[in-house]
């Protein structure tokens, strides 16, 4: 299988691109692909921690860049889940620390070992976006059914579509059902109105997200969690399986039946 | 759509806009170079990429589809991202500095100041916008926070919701016509029109010209 190389952004902070990349790494992992996770959000180390990984780091995704040390010396492998890794970023540099160059020529080194390499990135109105997309083939922007972050979310899609980022995809996080049926936030269907873009799957509002957050553990090593389904499907349907967009109405109307079977 | 904008001095200015993809670069170029032909070989050129930010594979675009066919000579390059700039010029490519911008006396192509008409495809995001010396016709949307600016008529094969301002150097006698209208403001010429989401018209074809003064919206010519 040919390497894909996705990124995953956002127009605002906060919004969970970096839970995102670390639950679809182990994800894809276990499913049996050989996963590189990139922290590529310089000076703010994060991945590391979500993923458990933050007490094996001794290079970081500047060293590898600079020439520091060799990839593989950078590489962290997970010992919970065969396949995954992780290039965890350098907390005491600006986001400025890797060039476009640098990033293009990373990349097309882990093409050659790796079926997916996630870039976890800054969102997209702060520096190091740009180079931190650079290498990637595709897009995942994460979004959350606020009118401010999927205003956020158009422009940079405008600016993905600029760099030729195909596909280009949305997940839409932190849906809270009860609020969606009382009117008070923004539904998928209104957000996808707004930004005319592919679905890739939606995540609920969830507790177990920050639990295992807090304890360094990807939701799919057991988690019966909501959130933990719903990024095992994201998993699939990026590794190309056609799996439904889950149902998070406990009424079952089939707010998202429409959504069923719908080309990507 | 690129244009070739040329000075008195010799010296020919090939602006790329940044809201067209580096897919539809190829056809632009040919076309450019067609229009342009015997104007570039052996001329002096300077590459603006505008707000466009920097990819390798541009560059290479830029050359394999532009500099090499027509045969001209470019002399710097000029783009208004700081981040892309220091790129090229980290590559020792010979950057246009703000101070020898001389301002642009003839346009090619226009009759009058009005330039042939353009079709974009493609959505208008938060963000991008197009501005053109004559009519433009978008199939696609043109969303919240995205402008097109024209001195001709704007017709938007899809919803609008973001701003459009036809006419956008005084003249009143054009015309936005919208697939959806689902925008609160609609500038025509000197004139401003606002619509509610109340509106009759509001998130269907509408037609908005200017008439004795004031921003008139009508629905859909019947048949
Ligand atoms: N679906 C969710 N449910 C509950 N909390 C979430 C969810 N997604 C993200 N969070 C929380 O939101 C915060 C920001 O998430 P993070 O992934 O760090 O965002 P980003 O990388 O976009 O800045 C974190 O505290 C995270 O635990
Ligand atoms: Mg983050």
């Amino acid at each position: 299988m040919d390497c894909r190389i996705i990124v995953v952004t956002s127009g605002k902070g906060g919004v969970g691109k970096t839970t995102t990349t670390a639950n679809l790494a182990a994800s894809l992992a276990k499913d049996g692909h050989k996963v590189a996770a990139i922290d590529g959000d310089v000076g703010l180390r994060n991945l590391d921690v979500i993923m458990g990984l933050e007490n094996r780091i001794v290079y970081t995704l500047v060293d590898v860049v600079e020439g520091t040390c060799r990839l593989n010396q950078a590489l962290i492998k997970d010992k919970r889940i065969d396949n995954l890794f992780l290039i965890p970023t350098a907390q005491s540099r600006t986001k400025d620390s890797v060039s476009a160059e640098q990033m293009l020529a990373l990349c097309a080194e882990l093409r050659k070992d790796f079926d997916f390499v996630l870039i976890d990135s800054p969102a997209g109105i702060e520096a190091g976006f740009h180079n931190s997309a650079i290498g990637a083939d595709e897009a995942i922007v994460i979004v959350t059914p606020e009118v401010s972050a999927v205003r956020d979310a158009d422009r940079i899609i405008g600016l993905l579509e600029s760099m030729e980022k195909a596909p280009i995809r949305l997940i839409i996080n932190r849906i809270k059902p009860d609020m969606v049926t009382r009117g008070e936030m923004l539904d998928v269907q209104d957000v996808l109105d707004i930004l005319a873009v592919d679905l890739l799957g939606i995540v609920p509002d969830d507790e177990s997200i920050v639990t295992s957050a807090n304890k360094g553990e990807p939701l799919v090593l057991g988690s019966t969690s909501k959130a933990a389904k719903a990024y095992s499907n994201i998993a699939k349907r990026v590794a190309g399986e056609e799996v439904p967009i889950m149902n998070l109405f406990s009424d079952s109307k089939g707010f998202f039946s429409w959504l069923f079977g719908k080309k990507k | 759509m690129i244009q070739l904008k040329g000075r008195k001095a010799g010296l020919l200015r090939c602006i790329i806009p940044s809201d067209i993809s580096e897919r539809q670069l190829l056809d632009e170029f040919a076309d450019t170079i067609e229009k342009g032909g015997k104007v570039l070989l052996g001329n002096n050129v300077v590459i603006d990429m505008q707000e466009r930010v920097f990819t390798p594979s541009l560059v290479v675009k830029i050359w394999k589809c532009f500099v090499e066919p027509s045969g001209c000579k470019v002399v710097s390059w000029y783009c208004a991202d700081e981040s892309s700039s220091k790129c090229l010029s980290d590559l020792g490519i010979k950057m246009e500095d703000e101070a020898s911008k001389v301002p642009i006396l003839s346009e090619k192509n226009s009759i009058n100041g009005i330039e042939p008409g353009i079709f974009y495809t493609g959505n208008l995001r938060g963000g991008q916008k197009l501005i053109h010396s004559g009519d433009v016709t978008i199939l696609g949307r043109v969303h919240v926070g995205a402008e097109v600016h024209a001195k001709g008529h704007v017709v938007v094969l899809g919803k609008l919701s973001g701003l459009v301002h036809a006419g956008c150097e005084g003249d009143n006698s054009v015309s936005v016509i919208a697939y959806s209208l689902e925008s609160s403001q609609v500038r025509i010429g000197t004139k401003a029109g606002m619509i509610d989401k109340s509106s009759d018209f509001w998130s269907r074809p509408a037609v908005i010209t200017v008439c004795k003064n004031e921003v008139l919206i009508t629905g859909w010519p019947s048949k």
